[in-house]
């Protein structure tokens, strides 16, 4: 049976968002005026970046609001600090570098970001949301038999900690949100 | 008991394809999420109101429609509960229910208690099933 990640433009969203430094970045480097204007540079930047935001913090008001809540078992788990790392390397310094100087970069570097949301999408990798971390998020990944579950939370996992009740973003990415009474106790 | 007696309730389903068992969790709302409790405070009242102990389910016996029985999950023929009740992390699905009714083995209910116990719920889709096809 098939397995689907649910929530298709919650997760594109997520996608979206966890790639805002890189268009921060792309912003302070700028674009040649020639290709386009730094005003709509900025303001296609600043869409790109509180439009997704926007999205996702609907979807936890949605989930909120619906009781969207799951019982994750965190028996085994680990902290997803290397992907940060991955992300960095893979991602925003390659990207960054490239200077947009005609529109051949231009649609080179759209090229690019257009690859890495593919592969980043196909590899459900639409966790990293700087952002949350900024608000001391936390990435883990649950030991599941079936499918990769990540939990975004600000709280510590030990290994006292057996069950953690998180609202629902998307079939597999969780998040305890601040200040919600969970009761995990 | 209300809803707000239990830390969380979740809804899911069993499917056997080519046989081949699978749980999945269904995403769903506070008002399913109540209708599940209303069911099980329905079992639990029905099932303290027959009269008599608590007796050891036999697959060769016969029994009454309504009767108080208990039965140890280490059987082979209770190995997808089983599997069930001591598997972490259920996948979340958003299966087409409809298109998926002649594989569905049964429906779950787990509820986590407050004191971080569980009880799951299992029944039988005929009604489920009867409810979904009537939508089609």
């Amino acid at each position: 049976m098939k397995h689907t990640e649910g929530l298709p433009f919650i997760k594109f969203m997520m996608l979206i968002s966890s790639l805002c430094p890189l268009f921060i970045l792309v912003g302070i480097r700028g674009i040649d005026e020639k290709i386009i204007a730094e005003k709509y540079v900025w303001y296609i930047i600043v869409t790109l970046i509180v439009i997704p935001f926007v999205s996702i913090l609907i979807r936890i008001k949605v989930a909120k609001r619906n009781r969207d809540l799951f019982t994750l078992n965190t028996s085994e788990t680990s902290l997803n600090k290397e992907y940060l790392f991955a992300y960095l390397l893979t991602v925003l310094l390659p990207l960054y570098s490239v200077a947009v100087s005609g529109k051949r970069d231009l649609y080179g570097i759209l090229g690019a970001i257009f690859f890495v949301i593919f592969i980043l999408w196909n590899l459900n990798m639409h966790f990293i949301n700087v952002l949350f971390a900024f608000s001391g998020y936390k990435v883990y990944t649950l030991t599941s038999n079936n499918a990769v579950i990540l939990l975004s939370t600000r709280q510590h996992i030990n290994a006292d900690t057996k069950n953690i009740i998180a609202h629902r973003l998307s079939n597999s990415v969780y998040i305890e949100i601040k200040n919600y009474q969970y009761d995990n106790k | 008991m209300t809803i707000n007696d239990f830390r969380n309730v979740e809804f899911g389903v069993c499917f056997r394809v080519d046989d081949e068992v699978c749980h999945y969790k269904i995403p769903v709302d506070s008002s399913v999420k109540e209708a599940l409790v209303e069911m099980r405070n329905t079992f639990t009242d029905l099932y303290d109101a027959i009269d008599g102990d608590v007796c050891e389910f036999e697959v060769s016996e016969k029994y009454s429609s309504s009767e108080k029985l208990r039965i140890n999950l280490n059987q082979d023929y209770l190995a997808s509960i089983n599997n069930l009740y001591h598997h972490q992390n259920i996948p979340v699905n958003n299966i087409d229910l409809p298109n998926n009714l002649k594989h569905t083995e049964y429906y779950f209910a787990e509820f986590l208690h407050n004191n971080g116990s569980k009880t799951i719920g299992v029944k039988r889709p005929n009604q489920f099933k009867a409810l979904l096809e009537k939508r089609l």
